[in-house]
């Protein structure tokens, strides 16, 4: 069987929401993209992420309520201000940045998130698998 | 060793053949973590838990439909942690195979993550202490502490004035209908007075508060009135005898009473009181009171008051007008505020209720300036002051009462006459009396021989400039909350808008609740509003506060906790929080539990990994983020 991207996906309350419309919808993606619901995108800790990809991710999604529809905008600026700087970081250390990516969506927007994951999953099949513990012997 | 159980739903059949459910069960059986495997087809069912015998196992994974759909199936919180088979799963996913793996997957990463959950503490039964306490006596506040008391809970009002009765017990008449007002507050506020469940604690403040929904502690901070009141009977002998005269706050500051005095004739309760500012302690009321209840050295007292919930109930200052110096407040003395002219109009007020001039002379052409300190961009507020309009018309028709000779003229911007009867009892009925309306915001108020005023305006109707000379000017001023709301509000951990303003929970879906749990708002301290409105939105809040005590226990959103061992005080923890929910604490920071809506924005921020959050931490989720990843 040909190799596909393993994918874990943090979606927070309301995204999940969007996710569920998604199979509510028949909208489908690949099966191999795992969500976790948290209360809050804000509430994954950095440490989180560099595990999923440590134990095998080969990208890692975060979902999370579009800044412009939160009454205070803070959660979500956070967790994407927290995105940003780990790309940089992943870069350094040799992990192509786009294996990591926030998405905004809605607790409506079931299409767009079945839509996104499936492209950002063919441009990681395009990237290949991620050996993270290899890449850092490699590096040295 | 911990195991779980696993309950796997089929959707009335329907997931079927969308997944292998066999598969599933011979799976997770014959893993050492999970104590048994349960296939059912509708979880959703009354009673389902019962039925498969679930009471107790302990730590469960329930895979099934979205657990947005089923989490009430369960009731109260315990060790079950749900995944989503249907819309995440089954309906996502091209084919059975595909769908049977990724179920796997999921109820894998789960039952990891069921192994490390742990009962969120202390969020049920939670005591309630069923005692309520209203801060304001005004209309809003009366009606409130009259509603919680009728419906048999003790209430508490903190009045910061020597009686209760607020802004309302200070006009002549109210609109629509022009019925006298006090006539109207005063039997509301007897019957406060005399109610059993009512304590009112006048001349007092809240300093200090602490705790949560159901169990606040409040510390109260009672000013020294220098008379007892529990021995005074409300005689007057003492007022006889007092050498000294001072400005009535009731009034105004228009009329004078004596340095010992008792506001107003309806004043609940009905005692006298000392202004120290202006008594000469000379004694003599000392020798007149034949109740020996008059004590100089009185001092302040505190009173600690624990409560179930609190109404802020304290209404709002007006605007400062002396901030539009093109009106000369304070400089022309026939440039009044509306509040002096209710209380130079009412016939127990300094004239005797006849319209008359500080220089003696009576007001024969009166003019009303319309928003002062409202709907503009400088001092005031942007906001309309929703009472004005139909005050300035109400004020007009009675000064057209009182003297059929007058001229009335009414500066407005725009005539907002909405309310029910106020088109026809008011507008309709100022034009048929002569009252002119001009549609303006005058530039200046000028000064003209006699006492007499000069309006200098612009028709912005016609577009032509006049000046109008009338002998007394009205201005209509705005609501603008004083600097003791943002004061109160920083006690109570609510929030103020920009104005200052109590912030409201929800405009809309919690008009009368606050961002902290188990504090309700009512009246003009949360914006313009009329003495209706008031009056409802004191009715509103006793309606929350007493389903708040019909409840037999309390239950709060899981909180952050902050380990005070590892807390280093760093404050990073501080601005990510959208309640603002957590506050420093000494050198340390702590989470206000009735404030905190268990996002976990903060735990993220915090470098020591001091604050958790039920089971959301990295122990939890990191094994389930393994397990998903396994194969």
């Amino acid at each position: 069987m040909a190799w596909k991207p393993r994918v874990i996906v943090f979606t927070c309350w309301c995204s999940s929401s969007g996710v569920d419309q998604a199979g509510f919808e028949g909208f489908t993606y690949p099966p191999n993209v795992s969500t976790i619901r948290v209360p809050c995108s804000a509430i994954i800790n950095p440490s989180l992420i560099v595990k999923a990809f440590e134990k095998g991710a080969d990208a890692v999604l975060v979902t999370a309520c579009r800044p412009s529809e939160l009454r205070s905008v803070a959660p979500s600026r956070i967790t994407e201000a927290r995105v940003s700087l780990l790309r940089r970081l992943l870069k350094t250390i040799g992990v192509e940045e786009d294996r990591l990516r926030i998405l905004w969506i809605s607790s409506n927007e079931g299409g767009l998130f079945s839509r996104e994951v499936s492209r950002i999953l063919g441009e990681v099949e395009r990237l290949g698998p991620l050996n993270i513990g290899g890449r850092m012997v490699e590096q040295g | 060793m911990r195991r779980v159980t696993v309950v796997l739903c089929t959707c009335c059949s329907t997931l079927l053949e969308k997944i292998d459910f066999d598969r599933l069960r011979s799976v997770f059986s014959s893993s050492p973590l999970v104590r048994r495997v349960l296939i059912t087809d509708s979880l959703c069912e009354k009673n389902a838990c019962e039925n498969l015998g679930l009471k107790d196992d302990g730590r469960i994974v329930v895979a099934a439909c979205s657990s947005r759909l089923l989490e009430a199936a369960f009731g109260k919180p315990s060790l079950v942690e749900f995944v989503n088979i249907r819309e995440q799963c089954a309906w996502a996913c091209g084919s059975r195979e595909e769908a049977t793996l990724k179920a796997i997957r999921l109820v894998k990463g789960g039952v990891q993550k069921a192994l490390r959950v742990s009962q969120p503490p202390g969020v049920e039964g939670l005591k309630i202490t069923r005692e309520a306490l209203v801060i304001g006596g005004g209309i809003a506040g009366v009606r409130c502490a009259l509603d919680i008391a009728d419906a048999g809970y003790r209430v508490y009002i903190v009045e910061k004035e020597p009686s209760i009765g607020g802004v309302m017990a200070q006009l002549d008449k109210t609109f629509p209908t022009l019925d006298c007002s006090i006539c109207v507050e005063g039997p509301l506020l007897s019957e406060a007075g005399r109610n059993k469940n009512i304590t009112i604690i006048p001349n007092a403040e809240v300093v200090e508060v602490k705790g949560r929904v159901g169990d606040f502690k409040v510390r109260v901070r009672v000013n020294p009135t220098y008379v007892d009141p529990d021995k005074c009977n409300g005689c007057g002998e003492c007022v006889n005898v007092c050498p000294v005269y001072q400005p009535n706050k009731y009034d105004a500051d228009l009329k004078p009473v004596k340095a010992i005095y008792c506001p107003f004739a309806q004043a609940v309760p009905l005692k006298y009181v000392i202004n120290m500012d202006h008594c000469v302690e000379c004694g003599l009321c000392m020798k007149a009171c034949t109740r020996a209840a008059i004590n100089l050295g009185d001092e302040p007292k505190n009173v600690e008051l624990n409560v179930g919930a609190i109404v802020v109930a304290v209404g709002s200052d007006l605007f400062d007008p002396r901030l539009k110096p093109e009106y000369h407040y304070g400089e022309y003395e026939n440039v009044i505020t509306n509040m002096e002219f209710e209380r130079i109009i009412c016939a127990s007020g300094p004239t005797g209720g006849v319209l008359l001039r500080r220089d003696g002379k009576p007001a024969k052409r009166v003019a009303f300036i319309q928003c002062v300190g409202s709907r503009e961009s400088g001092p005031g507020i942007e906001e309309c002051s929703y009472y004005c309009c139909a005050a300035s018309m109400k004020e007009a028709r009675l000064i057209l009462e009182h003297d059929r000779e007058a001229r009335v003229f009414i500066f407005y911007n725009e005539l907002r006459a909405f309310g029910k009867g106020w088109e026809d009892l008011l507008y309709r009925r100022c034009l048929e009396e002569g009252v002119v309306f001009i549609r303006s915001r005058p530039s200046e108020i000028r000064r003209i021989g006699n006492g007499s005023l000069q309006i200098v305006y612009e028709d912005t109707l016609t577009g032509r400039r006049g000046e109008l000379e009338v002998d007394m000017v009205v201005l209509a001023l705005g609501f603008k909350p004083s600097w003791r709301m943002v004061e109160l509000a920083r006690r109570l951990g609510v929030t103020v808008d920009k104005h200052g303003f109590i912030q409201e929970a929800h405009a809309k879906m919690k008009p009368l609740e606050t961002r902290v749990r188990g504090v309700f708002v009512a009246g003009t301290c949360h914006g313009p509003r009329d003495i209706v409105e008031s009056a409802v939105e004191g009715s509103g809040a006793a309606a929350l506060v007493t389903s708040l005590f019909r409840r037999s226990s309390l239950r709060l959103p899981e909180a952050a906790e902050v380990s005070a061992e590892k807390c280093t005080g760093c404050g990073r923890c501080l601005s990510s929080c959208e309640y603002r929910a957590i506050v420093r604490e000494g050198d340390k920071v702590r989470v206000l539990e009735s404030v905190c809506n268990g996002c976990g924005a903060c735990l993220a921020t915090c470098p020591q990994e001091a604050i958790t959050l039920g089971n959301w931490g990295l122990e939890q989720l990191a094994p389930q983020v393994s397990a998903m990843l396994e194969d």
